[in-house]
């Protein structure tokens, strides 16, 4: 038993596929702790969300709150041309992804030269442009109403092949395979050179400097690939609800994957997939038993969770259990 | 051939210039020294010339081309390697991957494994490949540091103070490490250091910086015998000289004690630091607490203060047992401690450094600006620095700040932890007459110190640590007459 332990923990391939394994199975092991297929949904998404940020916070030790700003953007770009233009639903996820991008590298290029608290107050300030654009602009983007109508029919390119997701199982695993793509992508970026040059920048900034490395040019593409991960969330979450609203670009989301990210375990790799599954579980279970005086108070029990960790659990739920064993 | 060159090397801060007009010529696979007192510029030198500064004016020529205003990466891609003051590594790494990582930059993968031995053979790290970097010791984090400047196929090697902060015979280590890169390896190498005997015996050439400003150039012998070097940075310091003129004054005070400590025990977790500790200090002495690193001196101060409670044993202060007491409690009581490495806050300004113990201590505003006043009366070089930050203030006035800082309140017993650490001869001769000043004015002092020499000038008394215990105890001319029991406890 032991030696089958130390083999997982020391082979990777193993390792993503036990993940793989676990998150194809999810939507039947869910209901043995009162969830449903739409929890399992939300759960991964989030924790591709996650997954990607902890590249950004984790690794190169860089914090952002205006992460919400590219998974909203995404959702809302993505549903605003398939709603006008009709095309497929994969150029439409397309489009959404590369827009948000391009956004990203534009806001990236101006505020990465700042460090520290002046790097997370500017991308609450860009963050909260995006959200008062989705929450005025009422003829565009459907203002407070959020933009209703995202379909969400097959998957497939006209001709070849056409896959539907409309019943939420199905739904399910075209984003579990989205996931484990994402998985697999990182799990390589984090082990390559460049992952590791990120952590010597999260170590020592000015040494990284100091031994060669165009450190700005390094957090830059951090920024990002995390901003990716946010978008690809994004536009699978879009999808998923049939709809976008404001609140999925504001700061306080940007916050739940700072968290998600915190409670699961920064700078590790499965820590955040956990940490994202661990939280998003944690709100719904919350809101359906933990009712004061018939109202629900589900941000009372987050913080208090938050704080817990924080205090006596810095390494998050991944790293305790390391270091545990 | 001039691997560097530097024409007329400004860098100003505001109306402060900490480089000023420097030429500089380096012979490739020459070893040289830069040195000069606290705050000559030289740590500023070095940031200018590897691109963490951009020159006010001048020209650096390396390899015969112009790398003034580079970014920093750019001059590491051009050959110039670095190893910093105050340590730099990557704590949360393994060795390994601190060597391994940026060595990616300069070789193909397999040469990067191969050349990341070499490097941890040549540092001496290889036993402990596998170790976090945050677990070395001080001095090997001095060595990973150096071995991390090594990485980037350095034709310059620019090392800052590599032997700061560690005892004598660990500095021999570095020095050989040092000696052997120039010899066996071809490195051209230029260093930082204060520590004269190393810098008199290896160096090819050294540049005296004074006040940003090169004031003398020349082979060891030269610079030894040149009258401004003298007056500028070694202030006259000479060691017998300083052990004839041992201050005649005998113990003033009237022989009670005002700190007691008996068969003290503590511990770090599980491991016993302090072992059965007994010492006592008369009021009105200047006491000194010496040892080798990690012989348990700290640990005592900590103790004493109740940073690191005692286990066992009784610790009396006064008419009071103190050995309980919480630390805020003890240092109301009086007794106040100047910290090892200072602790100054790097973005407060000197005045908001030093106002900070008044809010704390709660003292009114009219006693405040007499105390301040009084403090600036120590030390007259504080006050035209008043709006500096912490950061950019030297390493000397840093000292003189916290021991300033330490002075606030009703002071009776200070405690001063390694106040000589990185500071120039005539600096650390002009601290010891302040502390002598302060000791006159009725503030009884422990003092602990590497640095021998100044303790034993100063101190009326002298404690010996050694492994968790004291290992002697005598007077300070006696201690230095038995050469053989100095060089047995303090390993000089």
């Amino acid at each position: 038993m032991s030696s089958l332990i130390k083999t997982i923990r020391t082979n990777a391939t193993l390792q993503l596929a036990i993940l793989s394994i676990i998150v194809l199975l999810w939507p039947y092991i869910i209901p043995l702790i009162g969830g449903y297929d739409g929890l399992a949904i939300e759960m991964v998404i989030f924790a591709i969300f996650a997954m990607g940020f902890n590249i950004l916070l984790g690794y190169t030790g860089i914090l952002s709150f205006g992460h919400a700003a590219f998974f909203g953007l995404a959702g809302y770009a993505m549903g605003l041309i398939l709603i006008h233009l009709k095309i497929p639903i994969l150029l439409g996820m397309l489009f959404g992804i590369a827009l948000s991008t391009v956004t990203a590298i534009l806001i990236g290029l101006l505020i990465i030269r700042k460090t520290g608290i002046y790097f997370a107050m500017l991308t609450i300030a860009f963050g909260q442009m995006f959200f008062f654009i989705a929450s005025r602009w009422k003829s565009f983007t459907g203002g407070e109403d959020g933009l209703t109508g995202i379909p969400r029919d097959v998957i497939g390119i006209p001709g070849l092949f056409s896959i539907p997701i409309f019943e939420p199982l199905h739904f399910y695993y075209f984003i579990a395979i989205v996931f484990i793509l994402a998985a697999i992508v990182k799990y390589r970026l984090i082990h390559s050179h460049f992952g590791q040059v990120l952590k010597t920048i999260r170590e020592n900034e000015t040494r990284a400097q100091m031994v060669g490395y165009n450190v700005r040019r390094y957090k830059l593409l951090s920024f990002i690939i995390s901003s990716i991960y946010a978008a690809v969330a994004g536009t699978l979450y879009g999808l998923f609800l049939n709809y976008m609203f404001p609140q999925t670009l504001d700061w306080i989301r940007s916050g739940d994957v700072v968290i998600m990210t915190l409670v699961g375990g920064m700078g590790t790799f499965f820590g955040p997939i956990i940490g994202a599954g661990v939280i998003v579980a944690l709100r719904v279970l919350i809101s359906i038993y933990a009712k004061i005086g018939g109202l629900v108070f589900w941000q009372l029990f987050m913080g208090m969770i938050f704080l817990i960790f924080v205090l006596f659990f810095p390494k998050g739920i991944w790293g305790f259990f390391q270091k545990s064993e | 051939m001039n691997i560097l060159e530097t024409k007329a090397l400004c860098k100003n801060f505001g109306s402060l210039e900490a480089v000023c007009r420097v030429d500089l010529n380096l012979e490739k696979g020459e070893l040289r020294s830069i040195i000069g007192p606290n705050g000559a510029g030289k740590t500023t030198f070095f940031n200018v010339l590897t691109g963490m500064l951009t020159p006010s004016s001048g020209d650096i020529f390396f390899k015969g081309e112009n790398i003034a205003g580079l970014a920093p990466f750019r001059v590491a891609m051009k050959g110039i390697g670095r190893s910093f003051q105050i340590t730099s590594i990557f704590p949360e790494l393994t060795v390994y991957e601190n060597i391994l990582i940026p060595s990616f930059l300069y070789y193909s993968k397999n040469e990067a494994v191969n050349r990341t031995w070499e490097i941890l053979e040549d540092v001496g790290l290889k036993g402990k490949a596998n170790v976090t970097a945050a677990n070395l010791s001080h001095g090997d984090q001095r060595h990973l540091d150096i071995g991390i400047a090594l990485t980037t196929k350095p034709e310059l090697l620019l090392l800052d103070e590599p032997t700061s902060g560690m005892p004598p015979e660990e500095s021999i280590r570095t020095v050989k490490l040092i000696q052997r890169l120039k010899s066996e390896k071809g490195y051209t190498i230029m260093l930082i250091e204060h520590k004269m005997d190393i810098v008199l015996s290896i160096s090819d050439r050294i540049t005296v910086l004074h006040l940003g400003e090169k004031i003398a150039e020349g082979r060891p012998s030269e610079i030894q015998a040149n009258d401004e070097v003298q007056k500028a940075y070694l202030g006259g310091l000479d060691k017998e000289y300083q052990m004839v003129n041992h201050r005649q004054k005998q113990v003033e005070g009237n022989g009670h004690e005002i700190l007691k400590l008996e068969k003290v025990n503590s511990f770090y977790g599980e491991s016993h630091v302090l072992r059965d500790v007994s010492m006592k200090v008369r009021k009105g002495e200047i006491v000194a607490l010496l040892g080798r690193n990690g012989a348990g001196k700290t640990t005592t101060l900590r103790t004493i203060l109740g940073l690191t409670p005692a286990r066992s044993g009784s610790i009396q202060f006064g008419k009071e047992r103190i050995e309980a007491l919480p630390p805020e409690t003890v240092a109301n009581k009086g007794i106040s401690l100047v910290p090892a490495g200072r602790r100054i806050f790097a973005n407060l300004n000197l005045m908001e450094n030093l106002e900070l113990p008044f809010f704390m201590k709660g003292i009114d505003s009219k006693r405040k600006r007499n105390q301040i006043e009084q403090i600036f009366n120590y030390f007259p070089a504080l006050v035209e620095r008043k709006t500096h930050k912490g950061n950019r203030l030297s390493g000397g006035e840093q000292q003189m700040l916290a021991i300033g800082r330490a002075l606030v309140g009703n002071v009776k017993f200070m405690m001063l932890d390694e106040p000589s650490q990185g500071l120039a001869p005539m600096i650390v001769k002009h601290l010891a007459e302040i502390i002598q000043e302060i000791n006159k004015k009725g503030v009884t002092i422990l003092l602990v110190e590497q640095n021998a020499l100044m303790a034993l000038e100063l101190a009326d008394r002298v404690y010996v640590m050694d492994k968790g215990e004291i290992a002697y105890e005598g007077k300070p001319e006696e201690l230095w007459a038995d050469r053989k029991l100095h060089q047995e406890l303090l390993g000089v």
